[in-house]
């Protein structure tokens, strides 16, 4: 039996664990599907280690029941950063990066062949030559060591520290406090918090989504195609089906939902001519292709069409291009102005009249009216008529309420 | 640029931070500071690994460990971590922090490398379009001004604006700043005097500050905020019952994701989950159950069950008293 590793080689298998255990909370290992018990029992060691202050667990009839209790209100950082630190490595790995950077802040510049012998002479430790030189060209090509060639001689020498910078520029510090916890690729952010050895104890965050942080690889190599203008095979996995797919595109934009905790890449389908968007937590690779001519002029079209998009559907189930919806609400003028306040901030440009007294109306048209119907149900208790080109829509309603109200009611 | 990398490992974490600032430590110590500072087992490889013939990066001396290392070391930024601090310095709440000359010089300190992200990369589609005004220099100044005096547990005197348009004035003592990524807004969480028998937490929107003044008046640790936080927790969480159709299970557990919670499946089909909240995210909390329409059934607890029904009855009673939309059950029930 191998021995137990709180350390992992590579992220996939254990982001959809953590992934899993976070968002649901609720998983016994025999629901725990494609998986031997024996990886069930690894990864939940190694979450447990990793996370081990947020780990609770309960007893269930089917067994015991691990979940990830968290707050996020309450809390400094991102607990899931965790998973991001915990990559395996070489005793050599660990050896090198102390003894190369310590002794190049002592010896400023020297040769690959100096830090070697300096490394015996300093630190009483023996390394291959080319094992350093590796090492130093790791570290120059990650940006913490600069390279330059003196006549025959190639010269290492370490890069300033950071708290050069944070001295001359203190706000700096604080405005990554605040980044680190909810920006995109906050982890980044966090490690340089680690670096420098400060903390957040300035900032909370509400409405933050933890989980994003899990598909933050997959989210860089997506940027660079982005930047690039290049197009990305990739490869999901259904969140309900477990169907793998592959599908090739121009990757445009990552739509976020404040609300509901999900993000999709909406990229350009070529060779429908269309646009669409995948989950980001269903894709498991992206495969950067070749440069996309034409991108510029996509995404000038996907930015014009944007403005139409309730959610990130760009295309509806009715024969129109654009399906209206017009709501026309009861709100009392005298003690619900805040209900026309949601309107105007929640309603995307949508238009609001006073038809009469306490009854407004609220009207857009959208591609796809059907992702209002979350929306539209918030105003359940006020809502007088729902009007739409979308023959489906109001039906949809109508059946959900009625089932709600049976629901509370009846049963 | 490699984000899954071991230079960001916990363990390099822990022996950085061991080294910097101390050449000698005792084992006891060491063994303390592992525990506090890595993961759980990480003590069981990291102490031989520092304290025999491991990694070499200490000496044993007289019952110490003397580091080989300098109190000095650092670790210079990756080229990911340049190309993250450029991006948010593109994001409009940088200037809260950061003077434009500022941005400017630090940005010339990363001419090498290109920004992670632009904020034209992301789109938060429903986001609210009423965000704070972070330009505007008298914001600035009062989020300036909270931050020193959290800094240094300073007591502030503020003028506050309510909902209802009336004045108040406070002492308060600045705890946290509270960014809300959905409303695009800060708040601030104080309490309002400490030496109140039972203080409470108070949340200030600051577009709403009008005036704020340090009182020059400390106190040397600050309230645990997250007891307060806690403490304003109803006792009994709202218990509802998620029918898993139509995705609702991993719908419902996405979007509360961000809530203190505990799940459980009941029966095949249906799963109980307990979410813990307070009387200042009730409504938000209450319409965002609505939005999931028959899939979600609150059963507890009374009074929020009591608020649900109140507002389908009112619902009902709309529209029912419009004469064009009798509410016949038969007409929906074979749509799907």
């Amino acid at each position: 039996m191998s021995e137990f590793k709180e350390l992992m080689k590579t992220f996939s298998k254990s982001r959809e664990y953590v992934r899993d255990f976070f968002v649901y909370g609720f998983k016994t290992r025999e629901e725990f599907s494609g998986w031997s018990s024996r990886t069930y029992d690894n990864e939940r060691r190694r979450l447990e280690s990793w996370l081990s202050e947020y780990v609770k667990q309960d007893y269930t009839k089917k067994g015991k029941n691990i979940y990830l209790s968290i707050d996020s209100n309450l809390l400094d950082t991102n607990p899931l950063y965790q998973v991001w630190k915990a990559k395996s490595f070489t005793d050599n790995d660990i050896m090198l990066h102390f003894y190369i950077l310590d002794y190049l802040q002592k010896f400023k510049e020297r040769t690959a062949d100096e830090i070697t012998d300096g490394i015996l002479t300093e630190y009483d430790m023996v390394f291959e030559l080319q094992m350093v030189r590796r090492k130093c060209n790791e570290y120059t090509k990650d940006g913490m060591l600069t390279k330059k060639k003196s006549g025959k001689q190639v010269l290492y020498k370490i890069n300033p520290p950071f708290q050069e910078i944070l001295c001359k520029y203190p706000g700096l510090e604080d405005a990554i406090k605040l980044f680190q916890i909810f920006s995109p690729l906050g982890i980044v952010g966090n490690t340089i918090m680690e670096n420098t050895s400060f903390k957040n104890d300035i900032f909370r965050i509400k409405h933050n989504f933890f989980a994003y942080t899990l598909e933050d690889e997959i989210l860089i190599s997506i940027l660079q195609a982005i930047h690039e203008e290049k197009t990305v095979l990739i490869t999901s996995k259904s969140t309900r089906s477990e169907n793998i797919r592959q599908i090739e595109g121009v990757p445009l934009k990552i739509f976020v939902s404040t609300r509901t905790g999900r993000r999709f890449l909406c990229l350009y389908i070529t060779n429908k001519k269309r646009f669409s968007s995948i989950r980001m937590d269903a894709i498991k690779k992206v495969q950067i292709k070749g440069n996309y001519s034409n991108y510029r002029k996509i995404k000038e079209g996907f930015e014009r069409n944007k403005a139409s998009a309730w959610g990130i559907s760009f295309q509806g189930s009715s024969a129109v291009r654009l399906e209206h919806l017009k709501l026309t609400l009861h709100i009392d003028e005298d003690s619900d102005l805040y209900i026309l306040n949601r309107l105007k901030r929640e309603g995307k440009g949508g238009t609001i009249r006073r038809i009469a007294k306490n009854t407004f109306t609220y009207e857009i048209d959208v591609y796809d009216a059907n992702e209002m119907l979350p929306w539209i149900r918030t105003f359940i208790g006020r809502l007088l008529d729902i009007e739409s080109n979308n023959k489906r829509l109001n039906t949809f309603f109508q059946r959900d309420f009625l089932a709600m109200y049976k629901m509370y009611f009846e049963e | 640029m490699e984000l899954f990398s071991e230079i960001y490992n916990c363990y390099f974490q822990v022996i950085k931070s061991l080294i910097e600032k101390k050449n000698y430590i005792s084992e006891e110590e060491l063994n303390y500071r592992i525990k506090n500072s890595g993961f759980e087992e990480s003590i069981l490889y990291l102490l031989p690994k520092l304290t025999e013939n491991g990694w070499g990066f200490y000496e044993k001396q007289e019952g110490f460990l003397y580091s080989k290392l300098s109190t000095d070391f650092y670790v210079p930024l990756t080229n990911l971590q340049k190309s993250y601090l450029k991006a948010i310095l593109l994001d409009d709440k940088i200037t809260l922090f950061l003077s434009d000359m500022e941005i400017e010089n630090i940005n010339t300190a990363f001419a090498d490398v290109e920004p992670l992200y632009q904020p034209d990369d992301f789109y938060y589609y429903d986001k609210f379009s009423d965000g704070d005004d972070y330009k505007n220099p008298v914001y600035r100044k009062h989020f300036q001004t909270i931050i020193a005096a959290i800094k240094k547990h300073e007591y502030l005197d503020i003028l506050y604006e309510s909902r209802h348009n009336h004045r108040v004035h406070h002492y308060y003592l600045p705890c946290r700043l509270e960014y809300s990524i959905k409303n695009d807004c800060f708040r601030l969480l104080a309490v309002e005097s400490h030496i109140q028998r039972a203080p409470k937490i108070e949340i200030l929107n600051l577009s709403r500050i009008q005036e704020i003044t340090p009182c020059n008046k400390t106190i040397k640790k600050l309230p645990d905020i997250n007891h307060f936080l806690q403490r304003s927790y109803y006792k009994e969480s709202v218990k509802v019952l998620i029918k898993n159709q139509r995705n609702a299970l991993e719908r419902a557990m996405l979007q509360f994701a961000n809530y203190e919670k505990n799940t459980r499946k009941i029966d095949g089909n249906t799963y109980e989950c307990l979410i813990y909240y307070n009387k200042k995210v009730e409504t938000e909390l209450l319409i965002e159950i609505l939005s999931f329409g028959p899939m979600m059934k609150v059963v507890g607890n009374d009074s929020f069950l009591k608020l649900v029904k109140e507002r389908l009855k009112r619902q009902f009673m709309l529209i029912n008293n419009l004469p064009s939309k009798e509410f016949d059950t038969k007409d929906f029930e074979s749509v799907d």
